[in-house]
């Protein structure tokens, strides 16, 4: 009723372009678009779809690993390199040896030495809100939750493939994989570029032979690039990100649309965000879920069952990359 | 050690090194004669949210930059009047782009030469006057450096990033002077002129010229030379970024014609 009210006032001057209509009104745009029969997003897929991602991996020269993942118009590159972090420490009299005594039922050598280090650049002019400096404290919360998922969530690198050790065996020296993740172009959820991209380069990642120069004192590595030995990847994940958007206008208030891979658009719109991340056998390893007051119960199965189906599609990428 | 950067996820305390080889290898020999200059690949709008951005890849080279433009765009209020469009260019290497030690995140002098040197080149072939109280911002990031060389061509580095700044400040719609191109050249031991090599020598000479005013915007060089040298220098390393051009304006061209192809429909809406 209203809104047939509303068009017989409306002045005929006062239509805008799609364009205008989106940065006056951004909430009704979205609106609009999903109130459509199929419910249709601003960049023309439905809510369930994702976008379709390329993956290329072992593309730079002087990273051990890499990745350069885009989804849509997110673009990122992903590169390993691997630095040899020495347990004996200083010259002649101060010489002094940290002493690792070994656990394998209890793995905690990646996280008390620090052996994998992801950080993620957001200021590269990727998109207009970041500028290059410090890292914004949107980038360091990626960061934070990317060590996080790789560190004590999913556990991918087991630490025996880090270790270097003598002849007898004993522990000299770790790998610490720098894992830096730099974005290019930035249109919403980094987060799961981000991390598919640290998933791939891992797993192209080859290490050089290295070994204890019991003369040198010191690790000593094999140029030699046929040596060079593929890093162990126990367990393959991926995440898969979602929005759910509310309508908040009197007509039709409550109605629920669960958006699946956000763009940038869409994620400065919604405050409800949900984040499931999948490993292999459909185990679900991780999930995120912040704003909003949707029932969990009666959102979560959907989710699930698009972030499956999201791991088989990364899963065959990175599977025809190697 | 550094003292750590608190906003970054850091190593462990006690500091890593690269690995160190039985033996490097060697540079490999330059196969390609002293005139030759090696292909350029260039691709515009590969950053969408961008105004404008490029993307530069050099054949049979690692190299690998991008470049991102935003501007023309208002200067925030706090700068002060300018008559005409500031101008600022950032070059920042990626930290797994350079070959030994992992490059910081934090900005250092050789970057910051690299970025002033960029925005000298550009600023004279960008029309300012048109643009006042505005300011037109340069990014690039170079995601790989060339691996024939054990260490970073610094000369090699700046061209490329200035012929990819180019496209991306046309890809922008950035009002030009003329395009930009850049080209260097090298002494070898035997004291002939070496156009684009692949290899660091001792005497190496960058200039970044407009070709169809013939104008240089900058000029680089390396090395003790004598003035006719550097001048005789100077004139194969514009000629070289001549031959450039043609890339360049390729990679333009190219983007004029999928703008007038695949022109999106405008959308009519009502509120």
């Amino acid at each position: 009723m209203t809104s047939t009210h509303q068009l017989d006032i409306a002045p005929i001057g006062l239509s805008f372009s799609a364009q205008t209509f989106q940065k006056l009104a951004p909430d009704s745009y979205l609106l609009r678009h999903l109130q459509r029969d199929p419910p249709t997003r601003p960049s023309k897929r439905a809510p369930d779809e994702f976008r379709a991602p390329t993956l290329h991996t072992g593309a730079l020269a002087h990273a051990q690993g890499s990745a350069v993942v885009r989804v849509g118009d997110t673009a990122v590159v992903c590169g390993v390199r691997g630095e040899i972090h020495a347990l004996t420490l200083g010259e002649g009299r101060t010489k002094g040896k940290i002493s690792v005594t070994r656990n394998d039922a209890v793995e905690d050598e990646i996280k008390t030495h620090a052996l994998l280090v992801p950080n993620l650049e957001l200021g590269t002019g990727c998109s207009k809100d970041y500028h290059p400096g410090p890292p914004t404290d949107f980038a360091q919360s990626v960061a934070e939750r990317l060590r996080v998922l790789l560190v004590d969530t999913v556990k991918m690198v087991p630490a025996e493939t880090l270790r270097i050790t003598d002849d007898d065996g004993e522990i000299k020296a770790y790998w610490v994989l720098y894992i830096d993740v730099v974005c290019n172009s930035l249109d919403g959820n980094i987060f799961d570029a981000a991390w598919a991209a640290v998933v791939s380069a891992l797993k192209s990642t080859r290490l050089p032979q290295a070994f204890w120069d019991a003369d040198r004192e010191q690790i000593m590595c094999d140029p030699d690039r046929q040596l060079y030995r593929r890093l162990e990847v126990r367990e393959l994940a991926f995440t898969a990100s979602f929005c759910i958007y509310t309508n908040k206008e009197e007509e039709g208030e409550g109605q629920k649309w669960l958006l699946s891979d956000p763009d940038e658009f869409e994620e400065g719109i919604c405050d409800e965000k949900v984040l499931v991340c999948v490993r292999e056998g459909g185990k679900i390893a991780r999930i995120e879920k912040s704003g909003g007051d949707t029932d969990v119960l009666e959102i979560m199965p959907e989710c699930i069952r698009r972030a499956k189906a999201r791991f088989d599609t990364w899963k065959k990428m990175l599977d025809s990359q190697n | 050690m550094a003292l750590a950067d608190r906003r970054r996820i850091n190593g462990p305390l006690t500091g890593t090194t690269p690995p160190l080889f039985t033996s490097t290898p060697e540079s490999p020999i330059s196969l390609k004669s002293a005139r030759d200059i090696r292909p350029v690949f260039i691709k515009t709008s590969l950053t969408p949210p961008a105004h404008g951005s490029a993307y530069l890849e050099i054949h049979t080279s690692t190299l690998k930059l991008s470049a991102s433009v935003y501007g023309p765009r208002p200067l925030p209020p706090s700068a002060p009047f300018s008559p005409h469009a500031r101008v600022t260019a950032e070059v920042k290497f990626a930290p797994f782009s350079t070959p030994g030690i992992r490059r910081g995140y934090v900005r250092d002098n050789f970057e910051r030469d690299l970025s002033s040197q960029l925005q000298i080149a550009l600023c004279r072939a960008i029309n300012t006057a048109k643009y006042p109280k505005s300011g037109v911002d340069v990014f690039v990031t170079i995601i790989d450096t060339g691996s024939n060389a054990r260490e970073v061509n610094e000369f090699e580095i700046l061209t490329a990033a200035i012929n990819v700044s180019s496209v991306a400040v046309c890809d922008a719609g950035v009002e030009m002077v003329d395009l930009v191109s850049a080209g260097f050249v090298g002494r070898d031991a035997q004291g002939d002129i070496v156009c684009d090599p692949e290899n660091v020598m001792e005497k190496m000479c960058l200039v970044s010229y407009m070709a169809a005013r013939d104008e240089i915007t900058m000029v680089w060089t390396k090395g003790e030379m004598e003035g006719e040298e550097v001048v005789k220098m100077t004139d194969v390393a514009a000629e070289t970024a001549g031959r450039t051009r043609g890339v360049v304006s390729e990679a333009v061209k190219e983007r004029v014609w999928s703008l007038q192809l695949g022109g999106k429909p405008d959308v009519k809406m009502s509120g």
